[in-house]
């Protein structure tokens, strides 16, 4: 579904990712891991196109996207949920959710979009509950529900994100594992997941991707990684 | 913003007790300032009759100049209302001098000093309220505030007429030429001019000392981080009030040797044109340099004098100056100083001693 | 009594005035993060337009529909070619790149329109005020301009608030990378917040020409700052705030030129203007919540 291939990315003279090529199957949750500053973030920033690559390609569904603008990557059904979440606090939550379906055109946008937002607010009743409230009246899980529920809006293929488990206490982090997981299998979603949380990730990841300087240093099988002791002392610190 | 701080690494005879006077801060401003003085004596002595009107303006508009620029990019502080603070130095040389008056409608130069000192002084106490309540305000609310009082002041003057005489103005008398001047044929202007050089040499050496003093690292450590600067155990307010007053001080300066050289005051010569024709100067100077503010202020009028005497539309050297201010601004932030360094980096280093950017 | 009414709707009428610049001037600080000085003279390049085209073709309502057809015009060249660059600047910046543009575009309408003819623009329609017994109550022209603005403030905050083009461009006002994320031109939404922006000037500027003697490229200048006044007073960010901002400096300004005096009208605004800005640094309805530092 995804191949990266000879990918490198950086900014300005300084380069972050050396040379990353991997290959993402349709349906699967890959986590992708590492110490900070090894380039998790860059890579998914690489992907969404927010920071274009100086080289190498990326390549979604067949085609070539390596240098389709960020605007244009929504309505192919990619969707990046950035650090943070980038809820918009000065918007409603409806407004925001709305947000997630603009891309949309012609005559039944509008009525896809509303029935897409049901679907977020039956996938999370907290939302419901707050519809009305603006972004930054949210608490820190509300707003990262918010932030994965815009991106539903858009029902993409392909689901990139980061760090969603931030600043979350381990009951709501779980729960959101195990959404992302009923995703994957009701939805047919692929994720593309970076985390610092390594246990949760692996836990419901079929693929990992250990990063470290910018370069892939070890992938396979998430069971694999998490039981592999070496690895782990080396680079996921437990 | 350059901060050439680093004068003493490059020395290898650090030995020389003449380079190590050269060093003193105080005594290099004071070399500076004495350049900048003689370079304008020679111009009051050398120019023709004609140009020597240009020159006095260009010292008003000097003065206060190098006070907007240290205000603005010495402490991040920005004033739309400069032109109502010279009118505050103008009235009060007015009215100090007014009275004053012999029967040849001259006064005595000792008076034109001390009406001088203090017009600085008034603006110093005007600059020091306006400055507490612009010391709440940021960015844009700051902005909006000065430039509303920079248009206010005009109508205050106009509707306090038993004092300020209304729309006329108030006229200021020339003052007493020394002997030898009036017999070597000066007309005023020349002398006006005499005294504008004076008044921005003495600027000069203040504020170039000011921004080398600890004050002047205070203002500067606010201007880029207001929050560090208060760990740092700075009180914002108080820094940035000294800052609006000490600028003040040099606008009322300015304002006063331009009511000299115009031989009056009215409400109409301190209008938003002239705020913003300061800002023009400070701008394509280089913010923060008060060689800079000199340049820009010698270009703003300058050029107004000659599209003028070219006898092209009357609307040209606002076009051009409109024009320069936004390609100073998208091109080069630096001004005319931020280019003269840079050139002055590419030649060769002839000397081990480099000039701070004042 | 009949001068408190007179001053009253003169007032208002003043204030809608005021309300529609300071709304050119708070949406696109609300989009960009600039302080367009510019647009006044902008506005009286739309008053010039307005102008030409009136002296053509004879009818008030062509010209008044060019100036707003030419400021919004008017509006996306000057982003595309100068405040583009400078948006990512410091405001302090951009504000002196609009100050050189309002004296650029200035002295341009000055040389082009030479001094030697006096350009006037009529009000659309008379200004002789409506009776009520012996009261005199409001004019036509009065009407006209609270109507005027009206339509342009529900229109706008309709449209903002209501439509899927109002959520992009709110999107991206207020955050430029999510917005495109979310697959918003972010660009294109900027450039309609200036086109935007350039017929609430032009309007204020048709609005306001007629009270002035003469059609001058400074003429509005005294409306740039009262609306930048109006825009302050009111937060900058709130297009609600505009209008009450403007309104209370239009009132304010008419009440002492009635009872007191004209010259006290820009001391008036500054002293409203600072009285504000002591209580609330950050205007009346700022959506900004916390203060930096």
């Amino acid at each position: 579904m995804l191949q990266i291939t000879g990918l490198r990315a950086g900014y300005g003279q300084l380069p972050v990712l050396h040379d990353i090529a991997l290959d993402i199957a349709p349906s699967t949750i890959t986590a992708v891991l590492g110490a900070n500053g090894a380039g998790k973030t860059t890579l998914l920033k690489a992907l969404s196109g927010v920071l274009p690559p100086t080289e190498g390609r990326v390549t979604f569904l067949g085609e070539d996207i390596t240098r389709v603008p960020v605007e244009h990557r929504v309505q192919r059904g990619l969707s990046h949920v950035p650090e943070g979440g980038g809820v918009i606090r000065e918007l409603t939550v409806r407004e925001n959710l709305r947000l997630g379906g603009l891309w949309r055109t012609g005559a039944s946008a509008v009525q896809t979009t509303q029935t897409a937002i049901d679907e977020v607010l039956d996938l999370f009743p907290r939302l419901a509950e707050r519809i009305s409230f603006h972004g930054h009246q949210l608490s820190g899980g509300e707003r990262q529900m918010l932030a994965l529920g815009r991106a539903l809006v858009a029902r993409p293929k392909l689901l990139l994100l980061d760090e969603p488990s931030l600043g979350l206490a381990p009951s709501i982090v779980a729960q959101l594992m195990a959404l992302l997981g009923d995703l994957r299998e009701s939805q047919g979603l692929t994720v593309f997941l970076v985390e610092q949380n390594v246990h949760s990730a692996l836990g419901v990841a079929d693929e990992g991707v250990v990063l470290s300087l910018g370069s892939v240093v070890a992938r396979g099988p998430a069971r694999e990684l998490q039981a592999d002791v070496a690895l782990r002392h080396a680079y996921l610190g437990f | 913003m350059r901060h050439d701080d680093t004068t003493t690494t490059e020395h290898p005879v650090l030995g020389s007790p003449a380079r190590r006077l050269l060093t003193h801060s105080a005594v290099r401003n004071g070399l500076a300032a004495a350049t900048v003085t003689a370079v304008g004596l020679l111009a009051v002595y050398t120019v023709d009759d004609f140009t020597v009107g240009s020159v006095a303006m260009l010292t008003a508009y000097a003065c206060v100049a190098m006070g907007l620029t240290v205000l603005i990019g010495g402490n991040g502080q920005i004033s739309l209302g400069h032109a109502a603070l010279m009118a505050v130095g103008a009235y009060t040389m007015a009215l100090f001098l007014e009275p004053r008056t012999t029967a040849l409608r001259e006064v005595p130069v000792l008076s034109v000093a001390l009406a001088l000192v203090l017009a600085v002084l008034v603006t110093l106490c005007v600059g020091l309220l306006i400055g507490l309540a612009a010391a709440r305000l940021r960015g844009p609310y700051l902005a909006g505030a000065t430039l509303s009082f920079g248009v206010a002041v005009p109508g205050l003057v106009t509707y306090f007429d038993h004092w300020f005489n209304g729309e006329q103005g108030l006229p200021v008398p020339p003052p007493d030429m020394p002997t030898a001047l009036d017999n070597a044929l000066w007309l005023p202007d020349r002398f006006v001019a005499l005294i504008g050089v004076v008044a921005v040499g003495v600027t000069f050496f203040v504020l170039a000392n000011v921004k080398r003093s600890a004050v002047g690292r205070h203002w500067a450590a606010v201007r880029d981080d207001e929050i560090a600067a208060q760990l740092c155990g700075l009180s914002i307010p108080r820094e940035q009030v000294t800052a609006f007053a000490v600028s003040a001080a040099t606008a009322g300066l300015g304002g006063a040797v331009l009511a000299l050289f115009l031989q009056g005051v009215n409400p109409h010569s301190f209008d938003l044109r002239l705020s913003l024709g300061v800002l023009a100067a400070v701008v394509i100077g280089g913010l923060g340099s008060l060689r800079g503010a000199i340049w820009g202020s010698a270009l703003v009028v300058f050029l107004q004098k000659v599209l003028a005497d070219m006898d092209v539309d009357e609307n040209l050297p606002s076009a051009s100056y409109g024009l320069l201010l936004i390609v100073v601004m998208l091109a080069a932030p630096g001004g005319i100083q931020g280019l003269l360094s840079r050139l002055g980096d590419r030649l060769p280093r002839r000397s081990t001693h480099h000039q701070g950017d004042n | 009594m009949e001068r408190f009414i007179l001053f009253t709707v003169n007032g208002l009428t003043l204030g809608a005035i005021y309300a529609s610049m300071a709304l050119a001037l708070v949406i696109i600080w609300r989009s960009t993060r600039v302080l367009n000085f510019a647009q006044g003279a902008q506005a009286a390049a739309s008053a010039y337009i307005a102008w030409s085209v009136t002296d053509v073709t004879g009818s008030f309502w062509l010209g008044l529909a060019a100036a707003l057809v030419g400021g919004a015009v008017l509006g996306v060249l000057v982003q595309q070619t100068v405040f583009r660059r400078a948006e990512s600047m410091p405001p302090l910046n951009s504000a002196v790149v609009g100050v050189g543009l309002l004296i650029l575009i200035e002295a341009a309408l000055g040389m082009l329109f030479a001094v030697d003819e006096t350009r006037t623009i009529g009000s659309a329609f008379s200004t002789k005020s409506y009776q009520a017994g012996s009261l005199p109550l409001v004019s036509p022209q009065d009407l006209f301009v609270v109507g005027a603005v009206t339509l342009t403030v529900v229109t706008l905050g309709l449209l903002l608030a209501r439509t899927a083009v109002g959520l992009r461009m709110r999107a991206a006002a207020f955050a430029p990378q999510t917005a495109r994320l979310m697959g918003v031109q972010v660009p294109l939404m900027l450039s309609l917040g200036w086109a935007l922006a350039g017929v609430a000037g032009g309007l204020a500027a048709m609005l306001y020409t007629p009270t002035a003697t003469e059609l001058v490229p400074t003429v509005l200048d005294g409306l740039l700052v009262l609306g930048f006044t109006a825009a302050i007073v009111g937060g900058l960010d709130s297009l609600v705030g505009a209008v009450t901002g403007g309104l209370a400096c239009g009132l304010a300004l008419s009440y002492t030129s009635g009872y007191s005096q004209p010259d006290l009208l820009l001391p008036v605004a500054f002293l409203l203007l600072i009285g504000v800005l002591l209580a609330r640094p950050q205007g009346l309805f700022s959506s900004s919540r916390t203060r930096k530092v």
